[in-house]
């Protein structure tokens, strides 16, 4: 049999387990992460792995939470390992998203300030490359993405802000996200985007999903009113391309 | 029949068992926090364990009954968890009482005495719409419930038809589990990340008792008492949390995440608190003390298997004729048994769902009132 995808498996509490699939944020092996979660995802889906309630895949693990009382963790390995086996899961094709963002966030200047770079460059940097979505969480739809330039890099802010708007852009350390929620934050906001990334009546729920590429690119604030408002509207004018 | 809300108490949310499926988007899990008393609630209002109910915290909502013309016959409302000095038209209501509710009934709360969380479940349960599969409140994302939100004075609560129920249906006795209001030590499992210079960190958590820190919510509760020291070495990556997994953050001061926290964290996680015992914490009060206590797997194991056990009983003397066999799936209203009195044959129904463990009556043996017949793994 084909060696498993991932390096260890922890136990996490008596209703949980963590498959570590390598310690560094890198494309490949969260493609493995994945991998890994969409067959794990399918086997619930299809009532092969009864008392396992959630899976949340994220840089380089899976943590998969189920009833002890219902399944064993080693039951739970030997039924990945065996789907695994049996069908290699094709890495579904990354779409890349193009994605309007107001620049006038309230660390932009900070973050110049930090970098040593002018706004504009700070801007140029953001815009100019696609972000692989790592994984969604912490709040619904959040996309965390990377990997930032080593030029762009900030660490966190000391104090995290109690209320971050809605829609905001932000970067700490080598991620980019998107704030879906009005929440808490510690990260540098650059600016806003008008697109809604989590509407729970909508199929699916989230516009993207992991694996996928951000592109981000400047509006001002005219048209970030317009598209908002086109948003608020119920409108999806959000577009993917292969 | 509907509530309607004359005083809102703090932070009184709808709950059920939570929205489980969508941890990959970020949608958390939510649903009562105290799973246990929000099960016993629903039991003897005759709702599965997992209906919509109200979670209450330290402040009760006052509320009215109010007709609306469809399903106003009278229905049995059951309290269980904390004790708030809820009152019944005026009189003390305490956990575990069931009343009858018909319009013109007030319900109304006074300081909490005992607990954090109570909850209110009503037959048929509170009917609200349903957003990815539950009707849970999501504070943080504004979905489930009633707008996403916590109720305000006006607000109008719809009751959900209580479901058909043959005329004769007669149910098995079930058990009143015990309280755990007032658990001041939680037991809790070595957690992943107490590796290298974190397991001194680990000591120090398990060895302090701790108080409740006032910004404890529902996403978690924020201990207060000596930091914990080296447990953020400041280059983890973030990955998924455990319900129940104690981070240490990077003042060290540990936090405990409760069903609404965020799916994915990257604080270290020292501890993780067992299954049986995340229901003490919902019960936990600013100000109140906590301990960790680490116990092994197979400790966790048997104190979530006592607790999701239930020991059915018979409602009366008869001759016992079981119909199902040790395994079987069963919903609550399902047949278990037939129970012959007199010569004559009636329908014993289960009132709880989930796995039937093993039959403790013996075929064509007598029962009394009372007696244990089966015994039931309740669902999660």
């Amino acid at each position: 049999m084909e060696e498993e995808p991932w390096q260890r498996v922890l136990p996490v509490g008596d209703a949980a387990l963590l498959l570590e699939f390598g310690d560094r944020v890198e494309t490949a092996v969260n493609e493995r992460v994945h991998r890994v979660a969409r067959a794990a995802q399918q086997l619930i889906e299809r009532g092969e792995l009864p008392g396992v309630w959630g899976a949340i895949p994220s840089y380089t693990t899976l943590l998969i939470e189920f009833d002890p009382l219902t399944i064993a963790r080693r039951e739970i390995i030997a039924r990945l390992s065996l789907r695994l086996a049996a069908r290699q899961e094709e890495a579904s094709p990354s779409r890349r998203f193009l994605v309007p963002v107001w620049y006038a966030g309230e660390d932009l200047e900070g973050v110049a300030e930090r970098t040593g770079l002018s706004t504009d460059r700070v801007v140029e940097l953001h815009t100019s490359r696609d972000f692989r979505i790592f994984t969604i969480g912490f709040t619904p739809g959040q996309p965390l993405c990377g990997v930032l330039p080593e030029e762009l890099r900030v660490p966190r802010r000391g104090a995290p802000r109690a209320a971050v708007p809605l829609g905001s852009v932000a970067i700490a350390g080598q991620q980019v996200t998107i704030y879906p929620t009005a929440s808490p934050g510690g990260w540098h906001l650059l600016g806003r985007t008008p697109v809604i990334p989590f509407r729970a009546a909508r199929r699916p729920p989230v516009v993207w999903s992991s694996g996928d590429l951000l592109r981000f690119y400047a509006i001002d604030r005219a048209r970030f009113e317009e598209l908002a408002a086109a948003s608020a509207a119920g409108e999806e004018w959000l577009c993917a391309s292969a | 029949m509907r509530l309607r809300v004359t005083a809102p108490g703090l932070a009184t949310t709808v709950q059920d068992r939570g929205r489980l499926g969508y941890e990959h988007l970020g949608v958390m899990v939510n649903g009562a926090l105290d799973t246990r008393a929000a099960a016993w609630a629903n039991r003897q209002a005759g709702n599965r364990d997992g209906a919509a109910v109200l979670e209450m915290t330290l402040l009760a909502p006052t509320l009215e009954v109010l007709g609306d013309g469809a399903n106003d016959a009278p229905r049995a409302a059951a309290l269980a968890g904390a004790d708030l000095s809820c009152t019944f038209n005026g009189q003390p209501w305490l956990p575990g009482e069931v009343h009858l509710l018909h319009p013109g009934d007030r319900i109304g709360g006074g300081s909490a005495r005992r607990g954090v969380r109570a909850y209110l479940a009503v037959t048929g349960g509170v009917d609200v719409p349903m957003v990815m599969g539950s009707r849970a409140t999501d504070l943080l994302a504004g979905i489930g419930g009633l707008e996403g939100r916590a109720l305000r004075v006006g607000d109008s609560l719809a009751l959900a038809a209580p479901a058909a129920e043959p005329a004769d249906a007669e149910y098995a006795r079930f058990e009143v589990p015990s309280t755990l209001l007032e658990r001041e030590v939680v037991r809790a499992l070595t957690g992943h990340r107490a590796e290298g210079a974190a397991s001194s960190g680990l000591r120090r958590l398990v060895e302090t008792w701790y108080r409740v820190d006032h910004r404890s919510d529902r996403v978690g509760l924020r201990l207060r008492g000596p930091r914990v020291p080296a447990a953020v070495r400041g280059d983890e990556i973030s990955e998924g949390m455990a319900i129940g997994a104690v981070e240490i953050t990077s003042s060290g001061e540990p936090l405990l995440l409760l069903r609404s926290r965020g799916s994915i964290g990257g604080y270290p996680t020292l501890a993780v608190v067992i299954s049986a015992d995340l229901p003490a914490l919902a019960q936990r009060k600013p100000g109140d003390r906590l301990r960790l206590r680490l116990v092994e797997e197979r400790e966790a194991l048997e104190a979530w298997r006592a607790q999701r056990s239930v020991t059915l009983r018979s409602p009366r003397w008869a001759v016992w004729h079981g119909v199902l066999a040790p395994g079987t799936r069963v919903e609550r209203g399902d047949a278990i048994a037939e129970l012959e009195v007199m010569g004559e044959h009636r329908t014993l129904r289960t009132p709880i769902g989930g796995r039937l463990v093993r039959m403790l009556a013996e075929n064509g043996a007598d029962v009394h009132e009372a007696a244990p017949v089966c015994e039931i793994l309740a669902d999660e």
